[in-house]
């Protein structure tokens, strides 16, 4: 790889640690990753090609495998994943060599370095909340049935979520599925949104219907395949 | 300061405690402790494992949730717990009944 000003190799948790410390308002990109795995190859490639085309990204190179602690402090199950950050605080998170995912949510997050230094200092928000709202509700709406979890349906990372999918399948529910944990914005927004402050979150036909503990009594009472039912 | 022992209550369940009390006048109230079932999650770990009160069972029977839908009793808990909840309290499993529904779930065959 050439030898770029804000791309790092990890080689301690110290180093790690320092790096983040040094600008709590910088945008980092953390890329998990091994040489024996194939999938990360490709992906060295995109990560590189975004260091280069955001400079004001920290983009973090960590070997899984080396460094035990960073990985597991992340909970890093496979290479390669991805962490985006600003300072300490989660963005965003991306399981496997899925590059469009992360160069979308690098874009979202950052800009491209602007050629003048810009004299306002206003958060780098790409998206209003208006268009927040608007995207959360498409995604509401893009199958009949959506669930809103942790991970997701073959590999969830949440014991509810885990049973939020058991029951869908239990029911023979066709549905679809969105990882909050993969968009900070919208777990933080669908909260706010449909005023619930957990996640599995239901929804049916665009509609918030209840968490977990709701749709199963929800089940047990008949109301769900009334609602489901509902065509 | 005391040391914590099992059985005790912490401050963030006394506080779900005092605060259903006041909002919902529950005839009963149980509240469990689960946090140490979830103490391996990523999101725990970052809080240092949290603080032994992360995650609870609550079980309401009152009749504040009469002529209420599910999600309606729920949201009822949840706004009573709303400054708990932006805090360390992570997640609720709740069970919200009056006492008409218990009666008759014990009663019938």
């Amino acid at each position: 790889m050439d030898h770029l000003a804000n791309l790092y190799q990890i080689d301690s948790p110290d180093q790690f640690r320092d790096l983040l410390n040094q600008d709590l308002n910088r945008v980092s990109l953390i890329n998990f990753w091994a040489p024996w795995a194939e999938p990360c190859k490709q992906m060295n490639q995109v990560v590189s090609e975004l260091a280069k085309k955001y400079q004001q990204l920290l983009v973090l190179q960590v070997e899984a495998e080396d460094q035990p602690d960073i990985t597991e402090s992340f909970d890093i199950e496979a290479v390669p994943s991805f962490i985006v950050l600003r300072g300490h605080a989660l963005l965003a998170r991306i399981s496997g060599a899925d590059a469009p995912a992360l160069t979308s949510a690098i874009a979202t997050y950052t800009r491209p370095t602007p050629s003048a230094a810009p004299s306002v200092v206003s958060p780098p928000v790409e998206e209003t909340q208006e268009e927040l709202e608007r995207r959360m509700r498409e995604i509401m709406a893009q199958s009949k049935v959506v669930l809103f979890m942790k991970g997701e349906p073959s590999r969830p990372r949440c014991g509810f979520s885990s049973r939020a999918v058991a029951l869908l399948e239990r029911e023979n529910v066709k549905f679809t599925h969105f990882d909050i944990l993969s968009d900070e914005k919208v777990r933080q927004g669908l909260k706010k949104l449909n005023n619930w402050p957990t996640f599995p979150q239901f929804t049916v036909n665009g509609e918030f219907i209840g968490g977990l503990d709701v749709v199963t009594e929800m089940v047990e009472n008949g109301e769900f395949a009334e609602v489901v039912g509902a065509a | 300061m005391a040391t914590i022992n099992a059985d005790s209550a912490g401050p963030v369940e006394t506080s779900i405690r005092e605060k259903l009390m006041a909002s919902l006048q529950p005839s009963k109230l149980t509240i469990t402790n689960d946090s140490h079932l979830h103490r391996h999650h990523a999101a725990m770990r970052a809080q240092g494992g949290g603080n032994g009160e992360t995650h609870f069972s609550v079980q309401v029977i009152s009749d504040a949730f009469k002529g209420k839908n599910t999600v309606q009793r729920h949201r009822m808990v949840y706004a009573a717990l709303s400054d708990e909840l932006s805090q360390g309290l992570h997640a609720l499993s709740l069970s919200t009944r009056t006492s008409d529904e218990v009666q008759r779930a014990t009663t019938s065959a």
